[in-house]
């Protein structure tokens, strides 16, 4: 699903990102982990074609987002961080200014937002302007966006942030029934017993170095995930 | 303590004006020649303001050459506080109630009042400036025809700024609270405060229609106009009185007007807090359509094309400094028909300009789109949303197509429109109407092409407050510029061409001109362009 061969990406004399390479699979939810800087932001974007890279090549569903950006979005959907969305137009204007741009029909929108809505608590903040939403009715609004044009692969950026544990609970069951339909998940987060309790897969990064990849257990064994990250914080230190 | 807080506001405050002029500028690495430019901007425009005063203070002159020196500084004084309470009262509700960081400023343990005070104390520098724009004319035509200022009386004009500034400020203050509680209740707040634009710029454009009669009123009529002061002026009375030299009305003055200040500042800081979260009718509250309706399906370029749209009409900033042109090419097509007699009487008084009435009309057009272009600010008006558009299957094209469909719907429309009407009304014969139409159309294109072009080449992701890029950024500059050169380039090319072509041929060769240059930059915009757009790191 996604490729990522000895991505590289330097701003300035700092490198950001340093011969990364890493795979994902349908139906794999994918953690990303690191302490701040650590190149997390810097791959995820890469990914999702927002940055240019200095080396390497990067691949969704076989399409090159160099070469071929455009067909790597339309199977992609990127949740940023803090999703700054367009302020000025309503929870249900940006859903369907999404929708238009990914081809999603009448129906299908209707019912995505319906479906989403109501399983977010979200849809009477559909009518208000963003601007007026709380940080967590944002952030489900980008949830939503994300889903409703069925994208093969999802990256987000700290997801959990600002949802109440609800609404973290809500999106830890679509991103597994998404993986389940044979998508994939990208995503990175600083809750590692989210990390440790919803991924297939982790990858530690560490000032753009990838010091550990693969399974839950190939990575943590019979120590907790955080011990494990700590422990490479340190040694590599 | 609270001094040294206060000087902190106001730094923290001019800083940041600073910092959104500075951001504003096109390019990673600041060209030393752009301040260099845009100072020569300024200059530019203050040259020619002061041009004007010092006509209009020369015309009133004679009041001093007649011992009436009083009336000449008191209607120095009427103008300044007039036009600086009029240039400053949107300004002020801007900057007193939206700014955006009224919340943490409040957070903090700062009095509310004193947050206030730093936010007039720099609305204050700029009215003065605006003071000493009108006032520093009328002192030097003063000087030129009567003879240097004595001491009393320079003490009696320094009195007189200070009170002029401290009042209009006042009264734009309270005009600027009042208009942000209507603005409160008001449930789109760009379309509420464009409303309001226009009616201070129809009451602005109405009195400057009658500058020429009241001037001449003045000069007749002095002698009343005196009296009138005298009785129902009083503050004027005594502010004409200071400037001649009278101490004591410069002591009044002063106090008069900081009392005056010190009252508006007073009642302003205490209902600060209660009207930044007071009752607020939700801006833009729409309920979600149901059915069908609220599902429809566009095509991605429409997409983009109705979120341009939403977002003009939502965002005060962007309708009132581009959208106000529009409406200033339709107002212009609507009262032509009924001033045609008038226009067409004073083109005959200059020699040869009736002759080539044909071509003024493309002319005004082409300067009235330089102040009408969507699409300059509207790559850099995606700031910190550009990921959004970046992250989605939309090519760059597509972006740029929507975006240039605003313009032409809005401000091509409206250009087609006024051009096709004003060259009607004046009895321009058919072939030149249509040709005039044609024009118009075309003109309005070429600047919402060359309007991307220039935003694409300088783009600014990173602003704070949208009037960054809707006022001050390069290429909106560059497209009023062009507004400004295209008719002068126009006037030069007739006059070398004047005496072999007719008006109808200098048309149809600026009409091929043109559709040859549209088409150009369409082949750039959709290609160049579009790869331009997805080049933009998010």
């Amino acid at each position: 699903m996604l490729s990522i061969s000895h991505l590289t990406k330097k701003y300035g004399e700092k490198t950001a990102v340093d011969d990364l390479s890493l795979t994902i699979s349908a139906g794999e939810i994918y953690g990303f982990i690191g302490h701040n800087g650590a190149g997390k932001t810097t791959t995820l974007k890469a990914c999702c074609g927002l940055i240019d890279f200095d080396e390497g090549e990067i691949t969704i569903g076989g399409n090159s987002i160099r070469r071929d950006p455009l067909a790597c979005k339309r199977m992609t959907a990127y949740i940023p961080d803090n999703p700054d969305m367009y302020d000025f137009l309503t929870g249900h204007e940006y859903l369907n200014f999404v929708a238009d741009v990914y081809g999603v029909s009448a129906a299908e929108r209707k019912e995505c937002m319906e479906y989403y809505g109501e399983l977010l608590s979200v849809t009477e903040a559909f009518a208000k302007p963003i601007s007026a939403c709380s940080h967590g009715m944002r952030q489900k609004i980008a949830v939503i966006s994300a889903l409703i044009h069925k994208p093969k692969l999802i990256i987000m950026d700290e997801p959990f942030v600002g949802l109440d544990p609800s609404a973290a609970h809500k999106l830890k069951t679509v991103m597994k029934e998404h993986c389940e339909a044979g998508g994939a998940i990208f995503f990175s987060t600083h809750v590692l017993e989210v990390a440790e309790k919803l991924c297939h897969k982790i990858a530690v990064i560490k000032d753009g170095k990838l010091l550990k990849n693969g399974t839950m257990d190939e990575v943590t064994g019979d120590a907790s995930l955080e011990e494990v990250f700590l422990e490479l914080a340190d040694n590599d230190a | 303590m609270k001094k040294d807080l206060l000087f902190k506001l106001i730094s923290i405050r001019i800083k940041a004006m600073i910092r959104n002029f500075g951001k504003s500028l096109p390019g990673k690495k600041k060209s030393k020649a752009m301040p260099i430019v845009i100072g020569f901007l300024l200059v530019y425009m203050v040259v020619a303001f002061e041009f004007l005063f010092v006509m209009l203070w020369d015309t009133l002159s004679v009041f001093c050459t007649v011992g009436m020196s009083w009336l000449y500084f008191a209607l120095c004084g009427f103008l300044a506080a007039a036009l600086t309470v009029f240039m400053n009262v949107f300004a002020t509700q801007n900057q007193l109630y939206n700014a955006s960081d009224n919340e943490l400023l409040l957070s903090m343990p700062i009095p509310p009042g004193l947050i206030l005070l730093s936010r007039m104390a720099v609305l204050l520098a700029s009215s003065l400036g605006t003071v000493i724009l009108v006032t520093a004319p009328a002192v030097g035509v003063y000087i030129y025809r009567i003879g240097p200022l004595t001491a009393a009386q320079t003490v009696g004009l320094i009195a007189s700024l200070v009170a002029v500034t401290l009042c209009a400020q006042a009264v734009a203050c309270v005009l600027g609270y009042l208009l942000h509680l209507i603005l409160r209740r008001v449930k789109n707040k760009a379309v509420g405060s464009m409303v309001f634009m226009i009616l201070f710029l129809v009451v602005y454009y109405t009195l400057y229609s009658k500058v020429g009669t009241f001037l001449t009123y003045l000069a007749a009529n002095g002698e009343e106009v005196a009296s009138f002061v005298k009785a129902w002026a009083a503050p004027f009375y005594s502010l004409g009185l200071a400037c001649t030299g009278e101490v004591l009305h410069s002591l009044l003055l002063i106090v008069g007007a900081a009392l005056l200040f010190a009252a508006v500042y007073r009642v302003l800081s205490l209902t600060f807090i209660r009207s930044l979260h007071g009752k607020n009718v939700s801006a833009n509250v729409r309920t979600t359509p149901h059915g069908k309706k609220g599902y429809r399906q566009h095509s991605p370029s429409n997409a983009v094309f109705r979120k341009e749209l939403r977002r003009l009409f939502t965002s005060a900033v962007y309708l009132m400094n581009v959208g106000l042109g529009v409406i200033m090419i339709l107002a212009s097509a609507a009262a032509v028909p009924f001033f045609r007699e008038t226009i067409t009487e004073t083109l005959r008084l200059i020699p040869g300009f009736y002759s080539v009435m044909p071509l003024l009309i493309p002319a005004f057009i082409s300067a009235i789109n330089g102040m009408s272009c969507f699409t300059a600010p509207s790559v850099s008006l995606e700031g910190k949303n550009l990921w959004v558009m970046r992250a989605m299957p939309v090519s760059g094209r597509d972006v740029i197509i929507g975006k240039l469909k605003l313009h032409l719907v809005l401000t091509g429309s409206a250009s087609t429109i006024a051009g096709l009407v004003i060259a009607a009304s004046l009895g321009c014969s058919i072939p030149e109407v249509l040709l005039i139409t044609v024009l118009s159309a075309e003109i309005a294109a070429f600047f919402g092409m060359l309007g991307l072009v220039f935003n694409l080449l300088f783009p600014n992701f990173t602003w704070i407050n949208e009037a960054a890029p809707c006022k001050q950024g390069m290429p909106v500059l560059f497209v009023i510029l062009l507004g400004m050169v295209l008719p002068i380039l126009g006037g030069i090319g007739w006059a070398l061409l004047g005496g072999v072509l007719t008006p109808l041929v200098y048309l149809a060769v600026f009409a091929l001109v043109f559709a040859l240059a549209l088409i150009l930059l369409y082949r750039l915009l959709v290609t160049w362009g579009g790869k331009r757009f997805e080049s933009f790191q998010c």
